[in-house]
């Protein structure tokens, strides 16, 4: 069996704020339709939402055998502003809640925790659906940053061990940090290094490591570059893209468990009409969606 | 060699300041217990305990075969006119630091990084719909001699280190 996890900053209303035209938001439904009925996912987390565009997905996407969860809580100055989607046969909900980390006047967003039982093996399984605050809601060299991190590991340490091992546990979101950014380097602990994470069970591995620069290589003919991260902004001083969009997984998908991370089919999805929208000025999307896969491995005998 | 007197020094610097963010947290909850005793007339009191883990049916059953009883830390309220009235709100945890001190409701933990985000942490529990309805029934109970034996949680003692 496989499971399939994306996670989309959809730019439809920021922290709740209502922003979008009808067209944007059919464009919106255009590609969640497509994301679950075609390429068939088996778990979507969308960002930047409000009930307002909860409404439009649920009067016009087929959504046969999907369930559709929001918790739009106001945490202090801001909203959480995360739903997510999930196939009923595939995934079994167990709870939900927000985790969040009050410092000085701030109440910061760390995520909101999903807990769901794989019911064809039994297997608890946890997402951490993150949307951190922009560089210019809290300084890229803010130590509060490093707290987003560290916080973020607590509560997946809260979900316990097995075996000593870090519980099935995949990390998804924008984390406005890149994947080498301490917050998530240092503090969470999600490493490139994949061989370090199967010997050191607390580390989580970070396949976005390898989607920080442009999907393809240069060439003389080369028409099309590719993306060069998951988020595009045009103003960029030194590089108009950022590797904000990830999906982290703790070392149990490294051999760990009957449950492998899929590596070829994790990545950001390019899609070309969103691309095009992302590089017009006068559109408000500037996210592509990512997948992580991990799929079930039988053990002989 | 390992400077142990240096690994010493910086121990006892780590003490000292675990020591200032504990004193700070328990300012905390004295002035929201000041604060709580002007509003309430002194019906309500918030402290941090040691609560019998009820869920873990497997510690319960233990004890009956000479096992310990297994608990866990929360905050709790209580009024100090009616018996037996302590309530729980949140559970609870503090790193041994000091900071952050974990706050748990239903729907949402909070790790509150530093004594403004503590308040603004208490706050928040405060304004919970579930919390606001326990501290209402406590604050209306009867007086001592009209108290009935409401079930209350088991306490057993200050948690205010764990």
């Amino acid at each position: 069996m496989r499971l399939s996890f994306v996670w989309w900053n959809t730019s439809l209303s920021p922290a709740g704020k209502d922003r979008a035209t009808d067209e944007q938001r059919q464009f919106v439904c255009s590609m969640v339709n497509f994301m679950l009925n075609e390429v068939q996912v088996d778990f979507l987390a969308l960002g930047e939402i409000a009930e307002k565009d909860v409404n439009v997905i649920i009067e016009n996407c087929k959504l046969t055998g999907i369930d559709l969860q929001f918790d739009f809580s106001q945490v202090g100055r801001t909203k959480f502003d995360i739903c997510f989607l999930y196939r009923r046969e595939k995934l079994s909900l167990n709870g939900s809640r927000l985790i969040t980390s009050p410092k000085g006047n701030r109440i910061f967003k760390i995520a909101q925790q999903v807990d769901f039982i794989i019911p064809s093996s039994d297997k608890p399984l946890h997402i951490f659906i993150s949307h951190w605050p922009s560089w210019k809601n809290c300084n890229e060299n803010s130590a509060d940053r490093h707290k987003l991190g560290q916080s973020l590991r607590n509560a997946v340490e809260d979900v316990g061990y097995e075996h000593r091992i870090l519980a099935n546990a995949i990390l998804l979101g924008d984390y406005n940090d890149e994947p080498f950014h301490a917050s998530l380097a240092e503090h969470l602990m999600a490493t490139r290094d994949r061989v370090s994470a199967k010997r050191k069970p607390y580390l989580f591995y970070n396949p976005f490591w390898r989607h920080l620069g442009f999907s393809k290589l240069s060439s003389s003919d080369n028409m099309n570059e590719g993306s060069g991260g998951s988020y595009y902004y045009k103003n960029g001083e030194i590089t108009r893209w950022r590797t904000f969009d990830q999906i982290i997984f703790s070392s149990a998908f490294l051999g760990k468990t009957e449950w492998h991370l899929n590596e070829e089919l994790t990545g950001i999805l390019d899609f070309s009409e969103l691309r095009q929208r992302m590089m017009d000025n006068k559109e408000i999307f500037d996210h592509y969606p990512v997948m992580g896969v991990i799929d079930e491995v039988k053990k002989n005998g | 060699m390992v400077n142990f007197v240096e690994a010493y020094k910086s121990g006892l610097n780590s003490a000292e300041l675990a020591e200032k963010r504990k004193n700070e947290v328990e300012s905390v909850f004295n002035e929201l217990n000041k604060q709580l005793a002007d509003a309430t007339n002194g019906k309500i009191i918030i402290s941090r305990d040691q609560i019998i883990d009820r869920d873990n049916a497997i510690g319960i059953m233990s004890v009956l075969s000479g096992g310990k009883m297994t608990y866990y830390s929360a905050i709790v309220a209580s009024n100090p006119y009616a018996k037996n009235s302590t309530k729980e709100l949140a559970r609870w945890a503090q790193d041994r630091a000091g900071y952050p001190c974990k706050i748990t409701l239903d729907s949402e933990t909070m790790y509150c990084q530093d004594k403004k985000g503590l308040e603004n942490g208490l706050a928040k529990l405060l304004r919970d719909p579930v919390v606001g309805e326990t501290l209402r029934k406590l604050q209306n109970l009867p007086l001592p001699e009209q108290v009935s034996s409401e079930a209350a949680a088991d306490i057993v003692g200050d948690a205010s280190d764990c």
